[in-house]
């Protein structure tokens, strides 16, 4: 339809708002409390708009373009004088007792309200009386509280309570003295706090983990990048000074993460500066360990040239890492750094996919489906991202349902929730041990792997009774299964979410009959399985066998073995690893970071992390993500590892033709190596990719200090860094000076929007796709034709032993991939690991919380906490925070009383 | 002699007990009522064209008629006791003193809603009257008036008390049924209004105390003759509750016929200005309403008698009239600083901002700022225009209407006594000195007499 | 061809005669203009024992500045970085701790400041930009040094003496001593 904007004719979308429309159409209005994902509340009246009757109508009414849907031939006016004189008169009205501390303010650069206040042109102040004052709180390590900043555009409780769940943020007070905190100091509880610096459009919620080295946006040298943390891929931008990362802020991904992260995503970036970087190849056992390249090539070139080569890839490495080591040990040799439980579950997931007869989910599916089942996969730990968007499906299906009933347009946030109270939109969270999830679920099943996989047939069942039934069920499982059973049926896009955390195959199978059982009449439901690494999947597609494999081989000794980015001790139990290391006569390791894999290595060599490095990731739902350098650490010898990798192939097959492949070269040779792959180059930027024969600046037109900053070290100017080979992407603040492709833009910046939310500009509509956007690579591909093969075995129901538990492991919200538990922010909040049984299990025992126990083969006794609703016969002990130990996951475990 | 439908047995001895109340003839309503369909007393409510007495004057009927009836939902009535309007006191006086004719007007309004829960919503700060209203309940249950099954008709009804906790804007009734509901008392915005969605989801009517009293005589007389007293679209009686400078101040019960002048002058209600002092301004409807100077409060700007009604004392608009509002009439005579006065109420509505949106929770407050500075001498006479700038454009500009009731006062004060202001900037050490304003307004009557 | 403007001189072709080829009344004429100089007053003025008068708006070298109890003023905001045409200012911000209120005036301060005064063009723009009043373009110029690094300006180069405990100092660095 089409509207007037000061008379303007502009083509605008039905059931959006007038904001969003004027937003759409490149109007710049100003805006505090609205957001595209929190919708419109109409609070902070900063967006008032003129609305005419007809074209003769001069008067007008004065409206909030965030309340007011757009019809077919509405005119309104933006610049008329009297919607603009109220505007600026907002504006004043905020900034009557807002401290005007731009300098020391974190937000200062990137703040909305300073672009807002621009754009008003409010510059001339008439309150000339005392400002209000409030008392900061602490709200943890990683966010910092400025209250007296704030504006009172109440995005923060709205982001915090409403969208997130949190409950331990809110609003307090009343009239000119509103509070937004918690009701006393403390840590905000959660885990996507760190959204708030972002939702926030001034300084009251700002970064506190940059503050350590706080660099204004305009300083940063940025790349668009991918979140590491976990097997979702969130979008990031992480920018760099001083060869510092300095932080890592959202980048808008429609389908992905949308305009939020996680704070294991957010705040987990510190490693990347972490004093216990590999910065120097190392040999071990000469007089100075630290190495020349020379040296470590002519070392390598000896040790390669060793019959018995293995590598061991890595699922938290890049695809292009872990094929460059393919290559260079031969695909006979190539391992996966898994345990072979993890493999094999991996392997059926990727059987699974490959099969298309099920569409794999992306976060945005997730959040748009009307009905949602997690069987058996603790998401609010292991993919956080995904529990938010879990949460959203569930909120998302009543506000739908509620905006219907009254034909409430889906903006308008307010009346919906008016309307919604406590409804919400059909989630099954059938777990373990549970999360907070539970609490917004209609359906919550606490049970150990195997009754979860039950479960989860016998909905397959009552949806397709073609699929055998349960023997010997009993009747509050088949009621909670035709209860999930029913609201699927009626469902339009369920998703089914599973993953690894049960260590059971049974659930995986499961859940892929439910959503192919759903699927019988029409192709609706998607499915989303959580792998435990950012690119699990990438190396599961290599199709790899598992470490543990290794074993296999009878002649599995005096091997060489070449370890990418891993730490074997995380993923295999001690003794297994142990064992593997006692094989090895030579132990070269890749890695960023000093673990206890690389304590075994004789050779150790830098890898490059994420924030240095490019490369390709495959997420779990196989969309290939590739992530840019954002600097080149000053220590030169940090390479990315299918650097370092492709040196050792040309020292090893002694036919170097002076260069070794480029990233693209590489990638294509994986595409011809391996078919699965076909595709994937097309997720980067090509390196020869240039805008009229100009490279996209890594650097905003305003980097300062480019003459200044490493003076001090060397008078002569430095000569701009350079990529080896070629990159879409210059170093410094030259280059294309417009807007670059939105999908590869390395920070987002538009004219008079300084802030994050300049990513609007970036948009073919608020919140939507943006403009010129490049389809994702997905490796699976939907065959709706196809019709699927269901698992038919169905395991027997669970029952306890005697003296002997199922052990499985409990991941930390913060810390379930390896590297964010390196960051000490994160680190801070870690929970001490423990041991939970459940109130039988230690009654049994005879232990009580606190008590300490030994779990058998661990080394280490933990201390008990007994969980209330955890069915008796299972263990779950803590995993992936730093120390703990490995088990075999899935496997029966002893205990022991300390 | 005024016709009196509320007050009647207001001092017969221990009318506050339901004792005396029955006696009287208390709840002859409920037991008539229980014996009418819901739809008729919603019926006869509609004929009786009673407005809604809270402030706004929506008529009842047409609101009790909007109320959803989805199969299954219960509904509720809410009483919206939370009267915190400066000015305004008619509601604690029938609380108090008549807690019984509350409670009937509960029930048969209960009866032709359906609400078998009601609420009394009651301001905090009325500590004391919970206990009455209590009491009162208790009496009217162990006389089967409350409880199941009244009066054998199969109609059940409790009524519950609740504080609220001392926010203005929960009188706002989307933000009493926010507080209701122990959240934070913010106005919800409709739609959904609340008699599709009100309490816990439910549809509900939010009435004032003074209206849902004013069911048991329209019961008790019929719509059609309740309809008969009063004028125009302002039918049956009104209470006002009168202070400020007048000798008797008090709650009086008027039939909207009298004329303003009648009201402040008459013996038998406000009898006059103490100590021969002239008339200088009043505020006839509580705090939110506009000033009127003596002059155009006993005439209107077209030379014609103001009466005590909905109609003629909002005759003329803003620019030269007022509103009936909440029955708060507020009278200044010739030693009161109109300044002094405009800061209090704006230092109220400061602070009774919930603080949602942007022009009332900061303009209240920088409106306070320059009232202080102008009554204490402190004042420029740009701080009168600014002033003028602010409350213009808080006005008809936020969620709910506190933003208009705070930019009200101060418009009205602006506009009918800007020289006072002026005065104010010029004369500032005597504002400092006296703390009260110009006392050269005429005697209005003599004005009026011209 | 045609001269394009009307101060062509013709030149003057004649050959010398006697008196003019003795020279010796030009080398007079010449002298006399010399030697009357040493009467009038020199223009030139004695440098380094002798300045000129500053104008007001002089740029020269810049100083950091501390407020009356000599807590440094720069908040490290970055502005006067952002505004350098020559990108010669860098700096690195840092939070202040407790404890050290008397040293910095705000929260933030610069925990590295650094001027490259070989690539400074003195235009002044930081100072315009200071939001805080901390960097100012002194009177101070012509700065010397033995090594170009000595150009770096840090912290300590450009921070005025504190008033309160180094006084003296101040008063001569700003010549009221």
């Amino acid at each position: 339809m089409t509207i007037y904007i000061d008379n303007k004719p502009y083509e605008a979308k039905a059931g959006k708002n007038l904001l969003e429309a004027c937003l759409a159409a490149g109007i710049n209005l100003p805006y505090f409390c609205w957001h595209p994902s929190l919708g419109s509340v109409g609070a902070c009246r900063q967006c008032a708009v003129k609305v005419f009757k007809d074209e003769k109508d001069t008067q007008g009414r004065l409206v909030m373009s965030c309340m007011e849907g757009v019809r077919d031939g509405v005119r309104i006016g933006v610049e008329e004088a009297t919607a603009k004189a109220f505007r600026e008169q907002v504006i004043e009205w905020m900034m009557t007792n807002h401290p005007h501390d731009c300098p020391v303010c974190d937000e200062g650069g990137s703040c909305h309200l300073q672009d807002m206040t621009v754009m008003t042109g409010h510059d001339y102040r008439r309150y000339h009386y005392k400002k209000r004052t409030y008392k900061n709180q602490y709200l943890g390590p990683l966010i910092n509280h400025e209250m007296n900043r704030c504006i009172q555009c109440y995005r923060c409780v709205r982001y915090y309570h409403d969208y997130a769940g949190g409950d331990d943020l809110n609003v307090f007070a009343a009239h000119n003295h509103v509070y937004f905190g918690r009701d006393k100091d403390g840590v905000l509880q959660s885990p996507f706090s760190g959204n708030l610096a972002e939702v926030c459009p001034t300084g009251v919620f700002t970064d506190k983990t940059l503050k350590e080295h706080y660099t204004r946006k305009w300083d940063l040298t940025m790349a668009p990048s991918v979140c590491t943390h976990c097997s979702v891929g969130c979008n990031i931008t992480a920018g760099e000074r001083y060869g510092k990362l300095r932080c890592v802020v959202n980048r808008y991904n429609e389908e992905v993460n949308g305009y939020f992260l996680c704070d294991r995503g957010r705040f987990g970036y510190e490693f990347v500066n972490s004093e216990n970087r590999v910065t120097q190849p190392l040999i071990r056992g000469r007089m100075s360990e630290a190495v020349s390249e020379e040296e470590l090539m002519h070392e390598l070139s000896v040790l390669l040239s060793q019959q018995k080569l293995v590598g061991i890839g890595s699922a938290r490495a890049s695809l292009e890492s872990n094929f460059a080591l393919r290559q260079l040990v031969g695909a006979g040799n190539f391992y996966a750094g898994i345990s072979e439980t993890e493999a094999y579950l991996t392997r059926l997931i990727v059987q699974v996919m490959q099969e298309g007869t099920l569409h794999s989910a992306s976060l945005k599916d997730i959040e748009q489906a009307d009905a949602v089942i997690v069987l058996g996969e603790d998401v609010w730990n292991t993919a956080p991202m995904m529990a938010l968007a879990v949460r959203q499906a569930a909120m998302k299906t009543a506000a739908n349902n509620a905006a219907a009933q009254l034909s409430l347009p889906a903006w308008h946030d307010a009346a919906i929730k008016e309307l919604v109270q406590t409804d919400k939109g059909f989630l099954a969270n059938i777990t373990v041990a549970g999360s907070p999830i539970d609490n917004i679920a209609q359906v919550t099943v606490h049970a150990v792997p195997d009754d979860i996989a039950r479960l989860g047939f016998a909905v397959a069942h009552e949806l397709s009774n073609t699929l055998p039934a349960l023997a010997n069920a009993d009747e509050k499982l088949l009621q909670t299964a035709r209860q999930i059973a029913a609201a699927l049926q009626q469902s339009k896009h369920p998703v089914i979410v599973s993953g690894l955390s049960c260590v059971n195959s049974a659930v995986i199978r499961a859940a892929f009959d439910i959503a192919a059982a759903l699927n019988n009449t029409h192709w609706k439901a998607s499915v989303a399985y959580v792998l435990p690494e950012c690119n699990s999947m990438g190396l599961a597609l290599m199709q790899a066998p598992s470490a543990e494999r290794i074993f296999d081989s009878s002649n599995a000794n005096d091997m060489t073995a070449l370890i990418l980015e891993n730490d074997l001790y995380r993923y295999l139990p001690q003794a297994t690893a142990d064992a593997f290391f006692s094989r090895c006569s030579n132990v070269i390791a890749l890695d960023s970071i000093h673990n206890n894999t690389t304590e075994k290595a004789q050779v150790l060599i830098p890898a490059a992390t994420f924030a240095e490095a490019d490369g390709s990731m495959v997420n779990y739902e196989g969309r290939t993500q590739h992530y840019y350098k954002v600097f080149i650490p000053k220590e030169g010898h940090i390479k990315e590892s299918f650097h370092w990798l492709n040196s050792m192939r040309i020292a090893k097959n002694n036919r170097s033709n002076g260069h070794g492949l480029s990233l693209d070269e590489l990638l294509h040779e994986a595409e011809i190596e391996m078919p699965v792959f076909e595709g994937v180059h097309d997720a980067m930027l090509s390196p020869h990719y240039s805008i009229h024969g100009e490279h996209i600046p890594r650097e905003p037109h305003r980097y300062s200090g480019r003459t200044a900053m490493y003076a001090n070290l060397n008078v002569s100017e430095q000569k701009p860094l350079q990529e080896e080979g070629e990159s879409a992407f210059g170093f410094t603040m030259e280059g294309f000076k417009g807007q670059p492709p939105a999908d590869a833009a390395p920070f987002f910046w538009s004219p008079g929007w300084n802030s994050g939310q300049s990513v609007t500009k970036y948009q073919q509509e608020p919140g939507g796709a943006f403009k010129g956007h490049i389809p994702a690579v997905q490796l699976f591909h939907d065959k709706v034709d196809k019709a699927p093969v269901f698992f038919k075995d169905i395991p027997e129901a669970f029952v306890a032993r005697k003296q002997k538990w199922l052990v499985l492991p409990q991941y930390h919200v913060l810390a379930s991939g390896e590297l964010s538990s390196y960051t000490k922010a994160l680190a801070s909040l870690l929970p001490e690991a423990c041991v939970v049984l459940s109130e039988t299990d230690a009654a049994l025992l005879g232990v009580r919380d606190g008590d300490k126990i030994r779990v058998h083969p661990g080394t280490t006794a933990l201390p008990v906490k007994v969980h209330l609703s955890l069915a008796n016969g299972v263990v779950l002990i803590s995993a992936g925070l730093p120390g703990t130990e490995v088990y075999n996951w899935g496997d029966w475990v002893k205990i022991e009383k300390e | 002699m005024a016709v009196k439908l509320l007050l009647e047995n207001a001092h017969v001895e221990g009318i506050r007990y339901y004792e005396a109340y029955r006696r009287t003839g208390g709840y002859r309503s409920v037991e008539k009522a229980l014996k009418m369909t819901p739809e008729a007393i919603v019926e006869e409510v509609k004929k009786s064209g009673l407005r809604g007495r809270g402030g706004a004057g929506f008529p009842a009927g047409m609101k009790w008629s909007f109320i959803a009836k989805p199969e299954g939902v219960p509904r509720h009535l809410v009483c919206n006791a939370d009267e915190s309007e400066p000015g305004t006191f008619k509601d604690r006086y029938l609380m108090e003193f008549l807690p019984h004719l509350l409670i009937e007007g509960l029930i048969v309004s209960s009866f032709a809603l359906g609400s078998n829960a009601t609420y009394i919503y009651i301001r905090g700060e009325y500590a004391w009257i919970p206990d009455i209203l209590e009491h009162a309940i208790d009496e009217a249950k162990a006389n089967g008036w409350l409880g199941k099954n009244i009066l054998g008709t199969g109609f059940d009804c409790e009524i519950y008390v609740q504080r609220g906790a001392g926010a203005y804007i929960c009188g706002e009734e989307t933000a009493l049924i926010e507080s209701l509901e122990g959240k934070r008392g913010n106005p919800r915005i409709k739609p959904p209004f609340p008699a599709v969605k009100g309490v816990w989801d439910r549809p509900t009517v939010v009435n004032n105390v003074e209206t849902l009293a004013a069911v048991v005589p329209i019961i008790n007389m019929g719509g059609d003759e309740y309809a008969k007293i009063g004028v125009g679209r302002s039918t049956g009686t009104k209470l006002i509750s009168a202070c400020g400078n007048i000798n008797k101040p008090g709650v009086y019960e008027i039939d909207m016929t009298i004329s303003v002048e009648e009201f402040i002058y008459s013996d038998e209600y406000c009898g006059g200005i103490p100590n021969g002092k002239k008339l200088k301004a009043c505020i006839p409807g509580g705090s939110s309403v506009p000033i009127l100077p003596a002059n155009l409060l006993l005439k209107t700007a077209k030379g014609e008698t103001r009466y005590m009604n909905y109609e003629s004392l909002s005759d003329g608009g803003f620019a030269t009239g007022s509103m009936m509002g909440s029955g708060g009439f507020i009278v200044l005579d010739e030693d009161q600083c109109v300044v002094r006065n405009t800061l209090t109420l704006a230092r109220f509505y400061r602070h009774e901002s919930c603080g949602q949106c942007s022009p009332c929770r900061e303009g209240t407050g920088w409106m306070e700022k320059i009232l202080k500075n102008i009554e204490y001498g402190k004042g420029k006479m740009s701080d009168i225009d600014l002033l003028w700038d602010i409350q213009r454009k808080i006005e008809g500009n936020t969620i709910c209407p506190l933003g208009d009731a705070a930019a009200w006062p101060v418009a009205a004060a602006i506009r009918h006594f800007r020289d006072e202001f002026e005065w104010h900037v010029l004369n500032p050490e005597e504002s400092q000195r006296r703390n009260y304003g110009l006392a050269h307004y005429a005697d209005a009557r003599e004005i009026v007499a011209a | 061809m045609q001269s394009l403007t009307n101060r062509a001189k013709p030149v003057d072709r004649r050959p010398m005669n006697f008196m003019e080829r003795m020279y010796l009344p030009a080398v007079l004429k010449g002298m006399s203009i010399t030697f009357s100089h040493m009467f009038k007053k020199a223009p030139t003025v004695r440098y380094p024992d002798e300045t000129r008068p500053f104008s007001p708006v002089f740029r020269g070298l810049h100083v950091l500045n501390r407020d009356e109890e000599g807590r440094e003023r720069c908040t490290a905001c970055g502005l006067c970085a952002v505004a350098c045409p020559a990108e010669a200012i860098t700096m690195e911000a840092a939070e202040r701790k407790q404890g050290e209120e008397n040293l910095y005036r705000e929260e933030k301060y610069a925990a590295k400041y650094e001027i490259n005064m070989l690539r400074c063009i003195f235009c002044g723009l930081c100072e315009e930009a200071c939001p805080k009043d901390a960097i100012y373009l002194s009177e101070t110029f012509a700065p010397s040094n033995f090594a170009r690094k000595g150009f770096i300006y840090g912290k300590k180069d450009l921070l005025i003496p504190d008033p309160k405990t180094e006084a003296a100092d101040l008063a001569k660095a700003k010549g009221t001593n």
